[in-house]
């Protein structure tokens, strides 16, 4: 019974892949609608920055809406699903979780940045390719945070 | 998975102190239920803190709670 107990995903496992989840669905999903609508203005002849600068600001607040409305709803269907209450604590080894995930999130966001800087650089890429990079390497480094919570819940240190 | 020197017998002194459950251990040393389960499993190190928090919840001195194994690692490294 404990054993098996051990074995399920941990509160803080399925946190994390619905939150990676939900970073996917809302990347895609805004990425699709803002493409679908604005294609011109973002890869056209005419390049708008300031649309572009509107668009990336504009994913913040969708996003953080999104996230509060997606924890909601998970933390229902956990608790009656698992019968299991949020944690209401974050002890020392989330806080070094976090950390470590945050390092890696950081450098992965790092890259991207200088990759981003490094396209403007070279004659014929268009200016669009630096955000591409922000945005692209943005959502990557969110990836990567989530991967590394999960490979140090499940597997240690 | 990393190799741990450090083993513990959590578990044998939760059941020798009437069946303490590893939420109970959790809320007595202000941690979450997973971190116990983690440290049972020797998937994580505690804090010399929460070391000495566990060992003062069973009254015991903190190296019947835990064991330094240096040999653990160099058995890891030579495979």
């Amino acid at each position: 019974m404990n054993n098996q107990e051990e074995e399920k995903m941990s509160y803080q496992e399925r946190r994390t892949i619905m939150s990676m989840l939900s970073g996917i669905i809302i990347f895609v999903g805004y990425s699709l609608y803002i493409y679908q609508k604005y294609n011109d203005r973002l890869f056209g002849n005419e390049i708008d920055l300031k649309f572009w600068a509107t668009a990336i600001l504009m994913m913040i607040p969708v996003s953080i809406v999104a996230r509060i409305v997606i924890h909601i709803i998970f933390s229902i269907i956990n608790e009656v699903t698992s019968r299991e209450k949020d944690p209401k604590i974050t002890d020392e080894r989330d806080k070094l979780i976090d950390l470590r995930a945050g390092r890696n999130s950081h450098y992965v966001f790092g890259l991207g940045f200088m990759l981003g800087m490094l396209s403007l650089l070279f004659e014929g890429t268009p200016t669009y390719m630096m955000f591409v990079c922000f945005v692209l390497f943005g959502f990557l480094s969110e990836m990567i945070e989530g991967i590394t919570r999960l490979y140090y819940y499940r597997r240690g240190f | 998975m990393p190799k741990n020197h450090i083993s513990n017998n959590i578990r044998t002194l939760r059941f020798l102190n009437e069946e303490l459950t590893q939420q109970q251990l959790a809320d007595k040393v202000g941690v979450t239920r997973q971190t116990i389960v983690a440290i049972e499993k020797a998937k994580y190190s505690p804090t010399l803190e929460l070391a000495f928090k566990i060992a003062a919840v069973f009254n015991v001195p903190l190296n019947e709670v835990f064991t330094y194994n240096p040999d653990a690692g160099a058995k890891d490294s030579k495979k």
